[in-house]
């Protein structure tokens, strides 16, 4: 069943959407929530709220043409919380190192303009992709909104853990200055 | 904001990018390009060592027909490497197919020979009978009537006998190398054996002194059956070497000899009325 016709389901109130859902990105949701909860039992209540989360979510939204991307959202946005709720030892640390790597992107106030809503953050770190190369935005995305290990990465695009972290390194920079240039204050 | 806070603000990114780095990676053209390279390696190395292989045969062959040449006085002038591997192809099968070959035999002829062939045939050396030329003049092969002694150096097989008009032929192979007392010669003597070096001779019993006297002899080939044609004349099946192939492609790596079979005829007198080239014969070693 394709992405529309499960987002039909939803919006008909169609229990069987939740099923055709898990049946297609269950599996893939589970993973993604495993990588961030490193807890089988956990991940599969991540899967589970995800699930719960969207049944709520469809309508208002209608994410015909991104409904991975929307689910992969929410098991995030719930992995992240179970991890910082639960504080579990391992995984904070984890948390703790990415999150140590994101102060490295937040500009200097005194440089910067005025906050920024949401929205322009948004628009912003997506103007900043935009100006990376596939493979660098796909490392850079799969560290901090995956967040997979470096070693992960290196394996999954077959590069060194030392290139790896070099360009992340890299990338955190451009994304600071990217921010400055554009009068982001966080 | 601090980095934890970003780190949930990761959150907006465009779900385009999301999806973009959730594609499954592509192993299959990474392990495509292993094969491939893989294969060009096996292709490059079976290239150089069929390469390798091809040279060395073809050297092989053109050091054969250099030696062939030598062995009879045949001039190279005006030959190419390949014409001479063909040429030598040609006339050592006694194929005489190719337009060198009658050009090659005419101009190494020296004028003695000329002049012997000339005298024995009563007819200039010419394009038209280059086959008698090389078998008699080249090859000197003895198409003579009559009788010629026994070389005793020479170790006698009978390959076969026959009576034909009240006379007894045997068709012998001679191997050089081993002494033997020719007179001993008997019908059970008769091996098919190809070892040495071979001379087919054609001997007939003197009715008078009993004494087998050679009709015929030709060097380097194997003698074979004797039959008879319908008007009585006596038939001689003669194998004569023409080409050696060595052959890897077979699991035993075996030598082989491809013979043709010659029928020579001989009327009462032991003269050679005709010759012709009927089949070939293939021994493997």
């Amino acid at each position: 069943m394709d992405d529309s016709q499960i987002v039909s389901l939803y919006l008909s109130r169609d229990e069987t959407a939740i099923g055709q859902t898990a049946e297609k990105y269950g599996k893939r949701l589970y993973t993604l929530a495993y990588g961030i909860v490193a807890d089988e039992q956990t991940a599969e209540e991540c899967e589970n709220d995800t699930y719960m989360q969207a049944w709520n979510s469809i309508p208002p939204h209608e994410p015909r043409e991104y409904l991975y991307p929307f689910l992969a959202r929410i098991t995030r946005h719930i992995a992240l919380n179970h991890c910082r709720d639960r504080e579990r030892l391992k995984r904070s640390a984890h948390i703790c190192e990415l999150s140590a790597e994101m102060e490295q992107c937040i500009p200097d106030p005194k440089t910067s303009g005025c906050p920024v809503e949401d929205m322009v953050l948004g628009e912003a770190i997506n103007g900043f992709l935009g100006t990376l190369d596939t493979q660098k935005r796909n490392i850079f995305v799969r560290r901090y909104w995956y967040m997979d290990s470096v070693a992960d990465i290196a394996r999954r695009y077959r590069l060194s853990e030392s290139k790896v972290k070099t360009t992340l390194f890299r990338c955190r920079n451009k994304l600071r200055e990217y921010l400055e240039k554009e009068g982001c204050t966080l | 904001m601090n980095g934890n806070e970003l780190l949930d603000k990761m959150g907006l990114i465009d779900p385009a990018f999301i999806e973009e780095a959730d594609a499954p990676q592509v192993k299959k053209a990474v392990a495509l390009k292993r094969w491939l390279a893989a294969a060009a390696c096996l292709v490059l190395l079976f290239s150089l060592g069929f390469g390798t292989y091809a040279y060395a045969v073809e050297a092989k062959e053109y050091q054969e027909a250099l030696e062939f040449f030598e062995e009879h006085d045949l001039t190279t002038e005006n030959l190419s490497r390949t014409d001479i591997k063909e040429v030598y192809n040609d006339i050592a099968t006694e194929s005489f197919t190719n337009s060198f070959s009658a050009n090659v035999i005419l101009n190494s002829l020296t004028p003695e020979q000329a002049k012997a062939y000339e005298n024995r045939f009563n007819q200039q050396p010419s394009l038209g009978n280059v086959k008698e030329i090389w078998t008699y003049v080249f090859k000197n092969a003895e198409p003579t009537a009559g009788y010629s002694p026994i070389d005793e150096d020479f170790r006698y097989l009978v390959v076969d006998s026959m009576e034909l008009k009240g006379k007894k032929y045997v068709s012998v192979d001679a191997i050089e190398g081993e002494k033997c007392n020719y007179p001993q010669i008997n019908e059970e003597d008769i091996s098919r054996r190809w070892s040495g070096k071979h001379t087919a001779m054609l001997l007939v019993e003197d009715p008078d002194t009993k004494e087998w006297q050679v009709i015929y002899k030709m060097p380097g080939a194997r003698a074979g059956e004797l039959s008879n044609t319908p008007k009585a004349n006596l038939v001689w099946n003669v194998e004569t070497s023409a080409k050696i192939v060595y052959s890897p492609g077979t699991s035993s790596f075996r030598y082989y000899i491809v013979c043709d079979l010659v029928q020579y005829t001989f009327d009462d007198s032991g003269t050679l009325v005709d010759t012709a080239k009927t089949s070939q014969v293939i021994h493997k070693f």
